[in-house]
């Protein structure tokens, strides 16, 4: 049993951290441009599927492509910001919400339209070998994805908190209009936290999704799973994201430890009530507002 | 220097600013007044770029500025000092004052050397340096968000309703302080609620009535207007 | 105000957009009807979309190849009237409610005189009472869960082999494999739970022995805790109940925890699927299969198959395919296509000979169609009777 622990603190450590990949991209967006965007999950999914393109199809690095597929989505990201969301900047959040989950049909119809229902695995370059840590196993590309997202984690903290760009980030979050008084360019900042974000989902989706299946509808439960984490740890809040997504990795692996795997997601959404009742505003949703 | 000519204003389609004209030459401090709700706020606002006119035209240094977004606006050498100061209350006074130097293109030790003049101006900041902008006083932050807007280096600095909601003897320091600032250099266009005190250190006002200005003339002479007296200045 | 009816364009227009997206289905099958020719719907209810959707997916490609090749020549007869056959088919979302919405829909609007579905046991058991309640035949070819008859619903037939009998075929595959020390993982649906009751005694009977039983919810795609489990226990063979969709992730998954582990799929997945999305993580992999060695029926289809198809006819495939002549020769017997109860009594007392066995019905409604095993060996899959030695 011992060993097991260890084990499954491993495995928590490695779902918290994909969960953190995508919440954090979540959180940033309603955190600064108070969007709930529900096609989050679909970037995820553009980000798996663009990485296959590359992989897949035309035998690209596993690396390069990801990093492409970033570039892309972010773009995209940039584009849906400019052309969506911006029109309906500062009109009751409802409008941005129901415009989010139109987004996300449209996406998923569109990828399903096109590339049909099959499904798809990213080639890998990563080798079976696994490593063994004080008892407890992980795979190459398991702990790729752990110090990939380590590394993600770390330079985006490192921005927001010590450069000229992640002040404004911050100021444009507690007040637009005196940010914008300050000469921040409000427009190419929300462009650019939408890039960033659907970068990071797009990330996560050909990372984690060479794990899994790509398919059109992959990402529909992480995306759901990135909203409740976010709920969880306080809307908006980083550390909160990312808190957050170690407390439901945690709360899954030792559901599945003790219990079994299928009430998984029935142990994460009876956490999520219990924080709610506890404290209304999540984890780290303190005192702002 | 900012010359406005037959402005109007709507939010949705409630119209609050009715054909206002308006000057600010070099070097001058001119005074705003009028009582809630005239539109003083929104007027400063339009100036900024955050609000659009919808009708009129906004010149400042022969360039025509109402089309052009905020952070443009700032470039052009507007600085402005919001109404309920909007100091970003989450992050410390330093970083306020740095948030105000976002614009600049000059050199950071240039920055870094005003950053030691504001400290000058307001020792109290540079005790609290360190401190959440959120968790300090209502003198404090207007303060704070003086020197933030010093920071930027405008030509032209936007206040609006500096003395609101802040102690008396914090107000008179504070008037002190624009005073000097327009001794310096700098000119100001000054919005208050407080006739008595912001006729006393302006050149000229005008008073803002409904959306329309209702008078205007030099400072001294609208001290001594009757109307404005009974109005605007309690006697 | 304006901006507010424009977040609501935004959203109307994407729903639209989706709406398109599914609808399509139906749509493309729409026959062309018209001279003296008659054409008779026949209604389908399969998952296309939904965690599962990929089996119903296939289900209805196997579907539309029977309805493109009756209709290509030039229908079929019942008594002197000659009839095209047209599919009219719903989204049941791998939701119980949009199964039942869609079998209340073929029944009262579209009037259908039979019901195919689903390819998903809890959304069959939802249907089932509403089909018997309106006295519309009501078949499967695919759910597989011992649920399903257990109703006792008359207008309900199960013409999918059944759990039970792929149990009998997977203990005697267990044993063929020599595995000793086995851990059952199956997922938490109808149709897994259905071989969460029906294995333990029947292994044991069989003198199994199960060292570890795991299930797991059908969104779940992180299996790395329940896998880690289930190695602690040092298992030789592993037993799987999963659908092709979710087979996937967890074999991969399975590959990195214990690579060398013999498993055995229990008919829920296509193996050329597997090799073809988790080459690496399947190679040895025994899995159920509702289709059994090559025939020249199957070669044919496979071929037809083909032309109006980008991948290789699967067992999933052969199902729908049967499925739609099943119906045709159901039709004939009783001499008529459009009452329901004669249709019903010709489905019950059928003798067809299909591409994956006979269907045949006792009373309950429970057919006698046998597990067969696919066994996949580098690259490529073996189909085989049970009764045949494994391959070397
Ligand atoms: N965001 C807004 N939306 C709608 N009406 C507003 C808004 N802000 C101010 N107003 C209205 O515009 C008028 C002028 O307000 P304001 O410019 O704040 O006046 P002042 O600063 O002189 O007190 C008031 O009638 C006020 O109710
Ligand atoms: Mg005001």
């Amino acid at each position: 049993m011992g060993d097991q622990i260890i084990q499954s603190i491993l495995d928590g450590l490695v779902s918290g951290s994909i969960y953190g990949l995508m919440a954090i991209g979540f959180t940033l967006v309603f955190g600064i441009m108070h969007v709930i965007n529900l096609a989050h999950g679909e970037l995820y999914m553009l980000g798996a599927f663009t990485t296959f393109i590359m992989v897949g199809v035309y035998q690209i690095n596993f690396f390069v492509a990801i990093l492409a597929a970033m570039l892309i989505v972010g773009g995209l990201g940039f584009l849906i910001e400019r052309y969506i969301f911006r029109p309906l900047r500062n009109t009751a959040m409802l409008n941005t919400l129901l415009a989010s989950i139109g987004l996300s049909i449209f996406i998923s119809n569109l990828v399903l339209k096109i590339a049909g229902t099959g499904m798809r695995s990213i080639p890998t370059p990563f080798s079976d070998k696994s490593f063994t840590i004080i008892g407890a196993t992980i795979s190459t590309h398991r702990l790729m994805v752990l110090l990939l997202t380590a590394l993600l984690v770390a330079v985006l903290f490192w921005v927001i908190k010590f450069t000229k760009f992640g002040r404004s980030l911050r100021a444009t979050s507690q007040d637009q209009d005196a940010s914008a008084l300050m000469g921040v360019n409000i427009n190419l900042t929300y462009g650019l936290v939408f890039a960033i974000s659907a970068g990071m989902a797009a990330m996560a989706g050909g990372l984690i999704g060479s794990l899994y299946v790509v398919d059109p509808t992959m990402g529909l439960g992480p995306g759901l799973k990135a909203f409740i984490i976010v709920i969880l740890g306080g809307m908006g809040s980083v550390v909160g994201a990312i808190v957050g997504a170690f407390v439901m990795g945690y709360a899954e692996t030792f559901t599945s430890l003790f219990w079994a795997a299928s009430y998984q997601d029935l142990v994460g959404y009876i956490l999520l009530i219990l924080v709610l009742l506890l404290k209304p505003n999540g984890l780290f949703g303190g005192a702002k507002r | 220097m900012l010359k406005i000519e037959n402005l109007q204003v709507h939010y949705d389609k409630v119209q609050v600013i009715h054909d206002v004209s308006l000057e600010v030459n070099e070097g001058e401090i001119v005074t705003l007044i009028g009582s809630n709700g005239a539109g003083k706020t929104t007027l400063l606002r339009t100036i900024s770029g955050i609000k659009r006119a919808s009708g009129g035209s906004i010149t400042f240094m022969g360039e025509p500025i109402h089309q052009m977004t905020s952070h443009k606006i700032v470039e052009m050498g507007i600085g402005h000092v919001p109404e309920g100061r909007h100091v970003f209350p989450d992050m410390s006074v330093y970083e306020n004052l740095q948030m105000g130097a976002f614009r600049r293109k000059d050199s950071q030790a240039a920055i870094k050397k005003d950053l030691e003049h504001i400290f000058d101006l307001f020792p109290r900041l540079k005790e609290r340096s360190q401190q959440m902008a959120g968790t300090m006083s209502g003198g404090e932050q207007q303060m704070l968000a003086i020197g933030r807007a010093i920071m930027a280096k405008p030509k032209l600095f936007l206040f609006d309703e500096p003395s609101l909601g802040i102690a008396p003897i914090i107000v008179a320091e504070i008037f002190k302080m624009i005073k000097k600032m327009n001794e310096e250099g700098s000119t100001i266009l000054l919005v208050e609620q407080n006739a008595n005190a912001a006729l006393k250190i302006s050149d000229r006002a005008y008073i803002l009535e409904t959306g329309k200005i209702g008078l205007e003339g030099q400072s001294s002479d609208l001290l001594n207007d009757d109307r404005v007296r009974k109005i605007y200045l309690g006697f | 105000m304006k901006k507010v009816k424009l977040g609501l364009v935004i959203f109307v227009l994407s729903v639209f957009a989706a709406l398109a997206g599914c609808s399509k289905g139906s749509e493309e099958t729409s026959g062309k009807s018209g001279g003296s020719v008659e054409t008779v719907e026949i209604g389908v209810v399969l998952a296309t979309s939904g965690p599962i959707a990929q089996t119903g997916t296939w289900v209805l490609d196997g579907h539309k190849a029977a309805e493109k090749e009756i209709n290509d020549n030039g229908g079929f007869k019942v008594g002197d009237k000659t009839y095209k056959v047209k599919i009219v088919q719903y989204d049941s979302e791998g939701r119980a409610e949009s199964a039942t919405a869609a079998t209340e829909k073929l029944i009262n609007q579209d009037k259908v005189p039979v019901i195919l579905g689903t390819s998903i046991s809890s959304e069959t058991a939802a249907m089932i009472p509403i089909a018997q309640r309106a006295k519309t035949p009501l078949i499967t070819f695919v759910a597989a869960s011992d649920i399903l008859t257990a109703q006792g619903a008359s207008f309900f037939s199960q013409a999918a082999p059944a759990n039970k009998n792929y149990v009998e075929a997977g203990t005697k595959t267990m044993k063929d494999m020599e595995m000793k020390n086995i851990a059952f993982i199956y997922v938490d649906d109808a149709w897994g739970q259905s071989y969460g009751k029906l294995y333990p005694p029947a292994m044991e009977e069989k003198g199994l022995k199960i060292v570890a039983t795991e299930k797991f919810a059908p969104e779940q795609k992180e299996f790395m805790t329940m896998l880690n489990k289930v190695k602690a226990k040092n298992p030789d063979g592993i037993v799987l109940a999963a659908e092709t969709e979710l087979a996937v992730p967890l074999l991969k998954q399975l590959h990195e925890v214990m690579p060398d582990v013999k498993i055995m799929e229990s008919g829920g997945s296509i193996p050329e699927e597997l090799i073809k999305v988790a080459p690496d993580a399947v190679n040895g992999l025994v899995t159920l299969s509702r289709a059994g060695a090559v025939t020249p029926e199957i070669t044919k289809f496979q071929e037809l198959f083909a032309k109006s198809n980008s991948y290789k006819a699967n067992s999933f495939n052969y199902s729908g395919y049967d499925g739609i002549h099943f119906i045709v020769d159901a039709m004939q017997r009783a001499g008529t296509v459009t009452d329901k109860e004669k249709i019903n009594k010709a489905i019950r007392d059928a003798k067809y000979k299909g591409l994956i066995g006979t269907y045949s019905f006792n009373e309950k409604g429970e057919n006698s169609l046998v597990g067969n095993r696919a066994i996949i060996k580098d690259g490529k899959v073996i189909y085989q009777t049970v009764n045949e030695p494994l391959p070397k």
